[in-house]
């Protein structure tokens, strides 16, 4: 057991609750640090994946984990962000650092367009709205030939920051690693402060958040517009990473694949967009290596990919709602209080005195 | 500030259908009294406040509050006015914190932006430490300390009761609205409702008004009462005169 004892009303929101944390976390940097030099390229590559992705959930967590506001077109924004900074890049020669930031004002512009129009629509009716956008924006692509190229894509090249070029996957992985470090405390920052409460009440009551003096069109479109800037990052980062961008980057499958990420990771939780990342980067891999275990009838299938994922899904909203990272604060739980953990702690009280539905 | 400018809401008409919840009703509160709005069930008493809190959109009737019509504002601008208010149904947020519920109260005295808030620098991070001063003395007044950092999903309804009108408090309101506070409270929780009363009227010099259906709650702590029935007013007056009144009388035991 831990005692806390608090001198200052600051440190009910400093980043790191104890030292050892702190501790914990500066080594956790300086293995990711240190890891480029131990590890093969693919490895490396593997690694540049999941921080593009935890980026991506990241934003996305923003906007369904804490606000609930659910979105089925992320992976638009995420080829908005991709295409801005290719084209940037690539037809008018802007350098690279003001490019990033310009493929996420562009994501966010693109948020600013749907959070719009989606503040008069909930749950089902908004997914269904948001993944609407998502195929306009396909096709979009596929039809806007002088801009995008079609089905042909865009070759994009790695990028160089004044003298120190990022042109192999180990030195790329650094500046991904910079670039996730800055979000991650970005929307640590969010969360600490009146914005990221006034989302969280959007979520868990809408009446009370007005009655709070919380304006609903003003922070459920920042909330999209925030989360569409942050895919748009992610998706430059995806576009000089992958060195080549087509329409069928952006899919469907993919937006499906950023929700799993943080349903299976934990909804609501900056720790949980990072598991959920690493979890779905290392699934598809999982996968591969298993078709040629598994008999060839299911082995061969086109759609394991697909069932997989909806398995994963329904077995963590049944069993672990809370997700990857619930289930670590239970063990977490477990370890810190140790001869007193019972199986009801984490027992989700049902109360009944609501009687009005909103 | 003359009395009778504080707050009046006049001839405020809503109509849910064909059924009309409220018909032409007028509302007067002297500044720095406890105002309470009783009436059977059904009888329109928190469409009123609604309609007040602009939850609802009153058809017709003006509402004015320190001079000014507030019947134009959306409900999240109401809260900036000075005019807080609580629910009959809990309205907290029930997956965050005590604390974090109270905070919320301040939004409407943020001076920060979204950007700044990013930055998390200076003037972000004083005002993230006085609005937790702010809330630690609410927390002070209402006897909440055990309760801080305990998510108001686990903590019980009497004490949700308290932490709504601590949110309400937290907003330095210079209105406050009461939803049937001690609806759902035991005796003991009802008196100490009965004491924050009067002590946010006298200490905290809030005016409030209050729907209320404890009559000994009505009594004893409040100032004048307007009884409601069938979206109409029957009487304005003081507590002895109005249960006296034999309008009030037959609305609420029949002929």
């Amino acid at each position: 057991m831990r005692f806390e004892k608090r001198m200052h009303y600051l440190e009910d929101v400093q980043l790191f609750r104890y030292r050892s944390d702190m501790a914990w976390y500066i080594l956790l940097l300086l293995l990711l640090l240190a890891a480029p030099a131990a590890m093969g390229t693919y490895w490396v590559s593997l690694l540049i994946q999941i921080g593009i992705y935890i980026i991506v959930a990241l934003g996305l967590n923003l906007l369904s984990g804490y606000t609930g506001q659910v979105s089925l077109g992320h992976a638009a924004f995420f080829a908005v962000g991709a295409y801005t900074s290719a084209i940037l890049t690539g037809k008018y020669s802007i350098p690279f650092l003001l490019a990033l930031p310009a493929s996420g004002v562009a994501g966010a512009a693109a948020g600013l367009v749907v959070g719009l129009p989606a503040l008069r629509l909930k749950g089902l009716y908004l997914a269904i709205a948001t993944m609407g956008f998502g195929f306009i924006v396909e096709e979009i692509i596929v039809q806007w030939e002088s801009v995008t190229n079609s089905v042909n894509g865009l070759m994009v090249t790695r990028p160089v920051i004044g003298p120190i070029s990022f042109q192999s996957d180990k030195s790329y992985y650094y500046l991904v690693l910079a670039v996730v470090l800055i979000m991650v405390l970005a929307i640590k920052n969010i969360l600490r402060t009146p914005t990221g409460r006034a989302f969280i009440a959007i979520r868990d009551s809408e009446i009370a958040a007005e009655s709070m003096g919380v304006s609903l069109t003003v922070y459920k479109t920042a909330a999209f517009a925030i989360s569409a800037f942050y895919a748009g990052v992610a998706g430059s980062l995806f576009a000089h990473f992958m060195f080549f961008i087509g329409p069928e980057n952006f899919t469907i499958m993919e937006s499906i694949s950023f929700l799993v990420m943080i349903l299976v990771g934990g909804l609501g939780s900056v720790h949980g967009a990072v598991f959920g990342a690493v979890f779905i980067t290392f699934l598809p891999e999982a996968i591969s290596l298993s078709r040629g275990y598994l008999p060839a009838v299911i082995g061969e299938q086109a759609g394991l990919q697909s069932a997989v994922y909806g398995l994963v899904l329904l077995l963590f909203i049944r069993f672990e709602p809370l997700g990857l990272y619930g289930r670590w604060l239970k063990v977490k739980f477990y370890f810190e209080n140790f001869p007193f953990y019972k199986k009801d702690t984490f027992r989700r009280v049902r109360k009944f005195h609501r009687t009005v539905k909103q | 500030m003359s009395d009778n400018g504080f707050f009046r809401a006049a001839g405020i008409s809503i109509q849910f259908g064909g059924i009309k919840a409220l018909e032409n009703v007028s509302l007067d509160v002297k500044q720095g009294e406890v105002h309470a709005i009783i009436g059977p069930n059904g009888a329109g008493k928190t469409t009123l406040l609604n309609c007040i809190s602009r939850q609802y959109k009153a058809d017709s009737g003006q509402v004015f509050f320190q001079g000014k019509n507030i019947l134009k504002l959306k409900p999240h601008q109401v809260v900036s006015r000075g005019i807080a208010r609580t629910f009959q149904n809990i309205e907290l947020f029930k997956n965050m914190t005590v604390m974090d519920n109270m905070l919320l109260g301040r939004h409407s005295q943020r001076a920060t932006g979204i950007f700044s808030d990013i930055l998390f620098y200076g003037k972000a991070r004083q005002q993230e430490s006085d609005f937790r001063l702010k809330v630690e003395e609410v927390i002070d007044f209402l006897d909440l300390q055990a309760y801080r950092n305990r998510i108001i999903n686990d903590v019980p309804y009497g004490v949700q009761k308290n932490v709504e009108l601590g949110r309400a408090l937290v907003m330095e309101p210079r209105l406050l609205l009461l939803d049937e506070p001690s609806s759902g409270l035991n005796m003991e929780e009802t008196q100490d409702l009965a004491f924050w009363i009067e002590d946010i009227r006298d200490d905290l010099g809030i005016t409030i008004i209050l729907v209320e259906h404890d009559m000994r709650l009505v009594m004893d702590s409040c100032d004048r009462v307007t009884a409601l029935d069938y979206g109409g007013v029957l009487a304005v007056g003081e507590p002895k005169e109005v249960v006296k009144n034999p309008d009030v009388v037959k609305a609420y035991l029949g002929e």
